[in-house]
């Protein structure tokens, strides 16, 4: 490859810049060794955030960028890649990436670009339309105020383009709920961190994107042998078996019967009431099709449409797993009916289903404990009533109620705002709401929540397998359940691996399956880098890895905050099943903290990386 | 014994666009959707249309050519069309009962499914195809719907909707 040439390559080598506040846009050109470095996904996106953004800078405020970004493999025949999503959190006040499945990705490299930087703020409801090289910029006022499904599917009908990929806000979104999400292909979301409140901070309702740009090979004979194999990989292994089954929702039973689920806001980890709407339900009385993404041939999504009942014709993809548990078991939900129409709300509403299902439990439980029964109007807040749970999640996307308005805040500052000991059960890590899986039954879990770069997130390192599966950590042996030897180093591991794949973007289910070799192989029949490795893609997820945690050390964070997890984790036992009587203990977890700065080459008090971990990993010039 | 052909199960696309992503690859080099013999239609509320040529046993796409570029060797063998003598005047367009010709790209000729003939020994979208939807054998060959009539069908078969706008939740 010619340098500075991606005439023949999977990679565009240029971004394109949409600033709402000037209605201009402009071709950002991407240098080869850069496209090289820092490949494309979280990996580029990181470095425009860390460069562009201020330290402080409101993240509602103009000076916050959103970028939707593809990678080299996005839109290529590799199976299952996907599109990232980048901004500073309005929830966190960290820097967030947010994965979302569907096809903008692809539509993006076909519009001749490898992503979009969305800068300034328009000054009235905007949408966007780009194709090719033509931007427009379109008055959004018939869309404000419509939900994200609908917005979708007339803008579609509007434009006549039924397969251009859009991105989408709702309610949640415009009101600027610090955890909306982005929609997209109906039933797919940028979820976490507060996607959406940025992209509604800008005034920006959707966004459609179609092309028709070719996307070329390097070695186009090579790739697509390359690709067939990990296709074959696909085909073949027992574990996509049960996505491409059942989706997420394959986890839901297996998670409760190993004490993993959080139940009645993380007051226990089974949930008796599981087979109410395990995946078995999902599956005999609700989907219709299996859906997949862009180029996957796992298609983990799985569509349904409620046949009988009170929300009869609410058609969604779901429920997945984490939705089935925050909004399900979380929240005492017994039955299929409600559980899929609090899917269908959030989604249309635009609301991280996660961190409203740890919300709605939460209040619910606060409201019990006596917190705060003034600011409900009078109405007793219940576990599994569906008043309750559709009705806050209707305020909280509304805003338009005092106890939606706080709610919308998410629980951290919920908590604060209220006192009464309701922080002990505000669950969250660093302001993002923690996920489906249970951390006082898995000690490598507490630990990849402790030092996710976005907070509780369990998509970094997905670190319950060498506590409960038994899988081989990186020194070649094999944990217990509660040993701790050797887990702080799986969990960096992993997390500079799933970096390094989230540059691709290669979605965490089949990334996960197909070897990295493999990867690396696309790469140089896709780039034409005929002397690329495994070590150099490695190093681009951990140098990837350190640049977030620049990023957020600017914004304050250090090893102290690592070591903060909510009071239920450390000091409340679980009740019932496998891992009754267990909490995360705090020794455990310094433990693993300083085995886990030691293998990142971080300073031990600080947990910040050193001078010469940065010179290593080629960032210079990015230190604090 | 009709032709054979590409024999599509609506019901099982997944939507996930593998087989224009290797026809056009095969075909045209790169991926680029209208440069595939086979189209993915999205439709609301959330499934796809596949289309691609049934291999009509008597395809009226022949008889309109007014150069003669459409032809087939046999009554078993892939209508193809001739690239070089296409004169993109569109009446194979206009006349295939199933929508399943369309211009290339570049607009200078019509494209269809050609099997894969000279390019891969076998229909290269059958064999990525992952879920069950694209099959590759001798089946009656008659055009039937079109995608949008596919599209009604599926609607109504899928989600029993007779309405298909989105209503608004508020």
């Amino acid at each position: 490859m010619t340098t500075g040439s991606f005439e023949n390559t999977v990679s565009r080598g240029k971004l394109l810049e949409v600033n709402l506040t000037s209605r201009t846009d402009s071709i950002l050109e991407i240098e080869e060794k850069d496209a090289r470095k820092w490949l494309g996904g979280v990996s580029l996106g990181l470095k425009i955030l860390y460069e562009r953004i201020p330290r402080n800078a409101d993240p509602l405020g103009p000076e916050n960028l959103l970028l939707v970004m593809a990678g080299p493999l996005t839109g290529t025949l590799c199976p299952g890649t996907r599109q990232v999503v980048l901004h500073k959190s309005p929830h966190t006040g960290l820097e967030n990436n947010s994965y979302i499945g569907g096809g903008v990705g692809a539509a993006i490299k076909q519009a001749g670009y490898d992503g979009i930087i969305i800068s300034g703020i328009s000054e009235t409801p905007v949408w966007l339309e780009i194709i090719d090289q033509k931007v427009s910029f379109n008055d959004a006022s018939k869309y404000w105020g419509k939900d994200a499904f609908y917005t979708e599917e007339k803008l579609k009908r509007e434009t006549e383009r039924p397969n251009a990929k859009v991105l989408s806000i709702g309610q949640a979104g415009e009101n600027l709920v610090t955890y909306a999400c982005i929609n997209t292909d109906y039933y797919s979301q940028a979820g976490r961190a507060g996607t959406g409140a940025v992209m509604g901070s800008k005034n920006l309702k959707a966004l459609l994107v179609e092309g028709t740009q070719p996307v070329r090979h390097y070695d186009t004979k090579a790739f697509i042998e390359v690709a067939k194999e990990a296709h074959l990989d696909l085909r073949e292994s027992s574990g996509i078996y049960r996505f491409r089954r059942w989706g997420t929702a394959s986890s839901i039973k297996w998670a409760s019967d190993r004490d993993l689920q959080p139940t009645y806001n993380f007051q226990a980890g089974m949930y008796e009431d599981i087979d109410k709407i395990n995946q078995d339900v999902h599956e005999n009385e609700f989907w219709v099709k299996d859906k997949a993404c862009y180029g996957c041939p796992v298609g983990c999504k799985k569509l349904g449409v409620l046949k009988t009942g009170p929300y009869k014709g609410t058609v969604v993809e779901g429920a997945e797993y984490e939705l089935a548990t925050l909004l399900g078991a979380n929240c005492g939900i017994k039955s299929l009916d409600l559980l899929i129409k609090a899917n269908d709300l959030v989604d249309r509403y635009g609301l991280d289903g996660i961190s409203t299902g740890v919300t709605i439990g939460w209040a619910i439980e606060a409201f019990k404990n006596g917190v705060f029964e003034q600011d409900t109007g009078g109405v007793a807040l219940e576990w599994g009533e569906a008043d309750t749970i559709l009705g806050l999640i209707k305020q909280i996307a509304m805003q338009n109620t005092e106890l939606g308005k706080l709610l919308g805040k998410g629980v951290k500052h919920a908590a604060e705002l209220k006192g009464n000991d309701s922080e002990k059960y505000a669950m969250q890590v660093k302001g993002l709401e923690l996920p489906g899986w249970g951390s006082r039954g898995s000690p490598s879990m507490a630990l990849a929540y402790a030092t996710s770069d976005r907070g509780g997130c369990h998509m970094r390192s997905f670190a319950i397998i060498y506590d409960v599966t038994g899988a081989s950590l990186p020194n070649g042996t094999t944990g217990t359940r509660w040993s701790t030897t050797g887990k702080g180093e799986a969990v960096a591991d992993e997390q500079n691996k799933s970096f390094a794949k989230n540059s691709l973007v290669s979605c965490a289910f089949t990334g996960g399956t197909i070897n990295n070799d493999r990867f690396v192989a696309m790469l140089k029949a896709g780039m034409g880098w005929e002397d690329y490795t495994l070590s150099e893609f490695i190093k681009t997820g951990e140098r990837a890895w350190n640049l977030a945690r620049l990023f957020n050390a600017r914004e304050g964070i250090s090893r102290s905050d690592d070591e903060k997890l909510p009071w239920r984790l450390f000091e409340d036992p679980l009740p019932t099943g496998e891992a009754k009587g267990h909490t995360v203990e705090r020794k455990q977890l310094k433990a693993l903290l300083d085995e886990y700065y030691t293998y990142r080459g971080w300073d031990m008090d600080t947990g910040l990386p050193t001078k010469e971990k940065l010179r290593e990993l080629e960032l210079e010039g990015y230190g604090l | 014994m009709g032709r054979p052909a590409v024999v599509i199960n609506h019901r099982k696309c997944t939507g996930c666009r593998i087989c224009v992503e290797i026809c056009s690859t095969i075909h045209e080099g790169a991926i680029i959707e209208k440069g595939a013999r086979i189209s993915v239609t999205h439709e609301h509320p959330g499934f796809d249309v596949v289309m691609t040529c049934c291999q009509c046993s008597d395809p009226p796409c022949v008889p309109v050519c007014p150069v003669e570029a459409i032809s087939f060797e046999s009554p078993t063998a892939p209508v193809l069309i001739d690239a070089e003598g296409c004169i993109a005047c569109g009446n194979c367009i206009d006349v295939c009962p199933i929508k399943a010709i369309w211009y290339h790209p570049s607009g200078d000729y019509a494209i269809k499914c050609d099997l894969c003939q000279g390019l891969a020994e076998s229909p290269q979208c059958v064999e990525m195809c992952p879920s069950g939807c694209l099959e590759f054998r001798d089946y009656r060959s008659e055009p039937r719907q079109t995608p949008a009539e596919v599209a009604e069908s599926l609607r109504k078969n899928l989600f029993a909707i007779e309405q298909i706008e989105s209503k608004e939740e508020s």
